[in-house]
């Protein structure tokens, strides 16, 4: 049985490069700023003369990955390496200029699909493995990594590239009015994880659904398994505070972090990032990470390897 | 809701128990059937949007969506939504689960598409206070609005893999099903011409003023469609224990990267090399157990030239015995709906017997010389089909579908 283990991993976030830069609040530190951008990165490449911000942030996410974990080019190329692409927003400014646009050349058609993201880092690493972008809102994030584990899983791949790339700079205006939906601040996110293999790792679980009650889809999850920690991720800080109670109400001893009131907004990025910082940050043998979109809930059940060869590396 | 849990060796069957369609060559399956067989274009002049500041304003576009049951539930405005939601009823119903007292539990939603709610972000410009517009407009909105109407509460994942999402939907449904996170899921693709997306290709050169001809020596590109195309999917097990009886297996799927250019294949196809060959070593099938290839065919100069490239070096000599067509004629490229129309296609020639023509066909291209069905249909039972699809990026995707 081939199971997974969490190996390495980039974060750069409006907030900065590494987890370590993320605040106590979200929102208490973006002191009435809307949106947090990622600066562009430089990339000395005419093949990318015309790639949007997005790709460009995805390709350097992608570098930094390699130089803080001395990996190589080498290392991700060929057939065996899937890229698994997770994004609720990076299509967004691409698509509205465009559609803006008409007759001026404001932005390369193809540069609108979503899948062009992930698809400049393949050509950039020459990633030839399996391949699929999810777009289902903030719970695409547990999504790919459910992805990602099966492909591995099932020999698929010897390793899976997950990439989530978040951006709002460019349409702030678009995402600023659905914000009933989103909380403040908008975040921009670039993430990669690199998942391998690994024989030492116990079950991982994936669940999702509509209209179901969180608690009773907790209860589910819980049954029969340890569960010493868990993730949640909602799109807004009032349901968040909401569900957290009640979640607090039910199991008193188990703790339960709220993910996006240290991140802001990072959509379908914010579930990556809450499991590497408990990964990370604290003890928790088992995990279970909970995101919402609209009304539906994905879920995941990670069960943490204490081996420390299997420890999650500093993602910073 | 379900905990799925992924496995390396997969225990049942993926069986397809339902199929709808919305096409520009019939709506429901049994006319879309009728016109890939008669030879029906659906290509004609785009009425629903302006095209004078276009090259072409041809394309496979519906005219009228024929209604739905009275007792059913209104249909929401995103086009694309419609499309699903017609093409999933047709598709439950055949699967027999549209009238069953547990329709929705541990139903799930998987649907790809190259543009997403577009057509609602058009409506918003328009409109700009319509926030509703603004909310179907993203990526997601399309399923969302499919699985809330179904009232499904399995997963409702949405993707792209652009032109080949429909495709790559079947695929992480069966995945779904493999690590049980889901009983049943509604797959498929879907998009809807708009001027979005004419706008986009027209800027790009790649509509042709002439008829589509796939494979043939004076292929000069692709027209635009729409449509949707739904397929319910089971464990073999689960279907025949509801008394189903399936009308086909999806026997083994890839979705591979070409990395290698963001618009153009790779020359050599490496890329759909390496899907074809995966697909079918997770399908357990050799080349002389291939009956059929479904291809991708746009009728561009270069896709055509590698494909038929990749299926030479794939199949080898046997290449040349197996039909392959092209239903891109009929109806245009029907983007995120293509892929699946087309496997729907496939089990509908097993079940019937005939393979439809590749249209427009006429003089042979010495790069392209397999055997593309010209002409008229052919009698011939394809058990085992090949279905690839390729889209923007370097999405290769390849299916390998077997007749029950």
């Amino acid at each position: 049985m081939r199971n997974v283990m969490v190996n390495r991993a980039s974060v750069i976030t409006g907030w900065g490069a590494g987890l370590q830069h993320l605040p106590p609040s979200a929102d208490a530190e973006a002191a009435g700023r809307r949106v947090l951008p990622i600066p562009t990165p430089v990339i000395d490449d005419d093949r990318l003369r015309r790639a949007t911000r997005e790709c460009l942030l995805a390709i350097d996410c992608v570098k930094q990955l390699l130089c803080q974990h001395g990996l190589d080019r080498a290392d991700l190329s060929g057939p065996r390496t899937a890229m698994v692409y997770a994004s609720a927003s990076a299509y967004a400014a691409a698509n509205w200029a465009f559609l803006h646009a008409d007759a001026s050349v404001a932005t390369y058609f193809p540069y609108t699909a979503p899948s062009i993201v992930p698809g400049e880092v393949t050509i950039a690493f020459n990633i030839t493995g399996p391949y699929v972008s999810f777009l289902s809102g903030a719970n695409a994030g547990l999504e790919a990594l459910w992805h990602a584990v099966t492909l591995l899983t099932q020999d698929q791949c010897d390793r899976a590239l997950i990439l989530g790339i978040e951006t709002f700079a460019e349409c702030e205006a678009l995402f600023t009015s659905g914000r009933w939906l989103l909380s403040s601040p908008l975040v921009e996110t670039a993430l990669c994880w690199l998942l391998e293999p690994h024989p030492a790792l116990a079950t991982f679980g994936y669940a999702a659904g509509r209209g179901e009650d969180v608690l009773s889809m907790i209860d589910m999850a819980l049954d029969g398994h340890a569960t010493t920690g868990i993730v949640l991720c909602m799109p807004t800080l009032h349901a968040g505070h909401h569900t957290r109670a009640r979640i607090r109400e039910r199991w008193p001893t188990i703790p339960v972090s709220l993910v996006t009131e240290r991140t802001g907004t990072c959509l379908a990025s914010t579930p990556l990032i809450g499991l590497l910082l408990s990964l990370a940050e604290t003890h928790h043998d088992h995990l279970l990470c909970i995101s919402r979109w609209d009304d539906a809930w994905s879920m995941v059940r990670w069960p943490r390897l204490l081996d420390p060869k299997s420890r999650a590396s500093d993602p910073g | 809701m379900m905990f799925g849990v992924p496995r390396p060796h997969k225990s049942d069957r993926i069986a397809i128990t339902g199929m709808g369609v919305v096409s520009p060559v019939g709506h429901g399956v049994t006319a879309f059937w009728s016109g890939l067989i008669g030879g029906v274009s659906g290509i004609s002049a785009i009425e629903r949007f302006d095209t004078s500041d276009m090259r072409v304003g041809r394309g496979g576009e519906i005219k009228c969506l024929a209604g739905l049951s009275p007792q059913m539930p209104p249909l929401p405005t995103c086009r694309a939504s419609q499309f699903l939601i017609h093409a999933a009823v047709e598709a439950m119903q055949q699967a027999g689960l549209i009238s069953s007292t547990s329709t929705g539990l541990g139903l799930g939603v998987v649907i790809g598409s190259a543009l997403g709610g577009i057509g609602e972000a058009e409506r918003f410009r328009a409109e700009p206070r319509d926030l509703h517009a603004l909310a179907g407009a993203a990526y997601d909105g399309p399923p969302r609005g499919l699985a809330r109407w179904l009232g499904a509460t399995g997963p409702v994942l949405s993707l792209s893999t652009a032109c080949a999402s429909g495709a790559t939907s079947l695929g992480i449904g069966a995945d779904l099903l493999h690590t049980g996170a889901a009983t049943s899921v509604i797959a498929g693709g879907v998009d809807i011409l708009c001027r979005f997306v004419m706008h986009g290709f027209n800027r790009l050169r790649s509509l042709t003023r002439d008829e589509v001809r796939p494979f043939d020596r004076r292929r000069s590109g692709l027209l635009l469609g729409e449509g949707a195309g739904i397929v319910v999917l089971e464990r073999e097990s689960v279907a025949r224990q509801r008394g189903v009886e399936p009308i086909g297996f999806l026997r083994g799927h890839a979705s591979c990267a070409d990395g290698s250019h963001i618009t153009a294949p790779d020359d050599e196809g490496s890329g759909l090399e390496h899907t074809v060959r995966l697909a079918m070593r997770n399908a357990g099938v050799e080349p002389e157990q291939i009956d059929f290839i479904s291809a991708h065919g746009t009728a561009t100069p270069a896709n055509d030239r590698v494909e038929t490239r990749v299926f030479k070096r794939v199949l080898g000599p046997l290449a040349y015995a197996i039909p392959v067509n092209s239903i891109k004629a009929h109806m245009g490229h029907t983007m995120g709906a293509a892929a699946i129309l087309e496997t729907i296609m496939c089990l509908l020639a097993w079940r019937h017997g005939q393979v439809p023509p590749t249209l427009n066909y006429g003089e042979p291209d010495p790069d392209c010389d397999l055997d593309y069905v010209p002409a008229m249909a052919r009698a011939h039972r394809p058990r085992i089909s090949l279905k690839t699809a390729v889209g923007f990026a370097g999405c290769n995707a390849c299916l390998v579908l077997e007749g029950a």
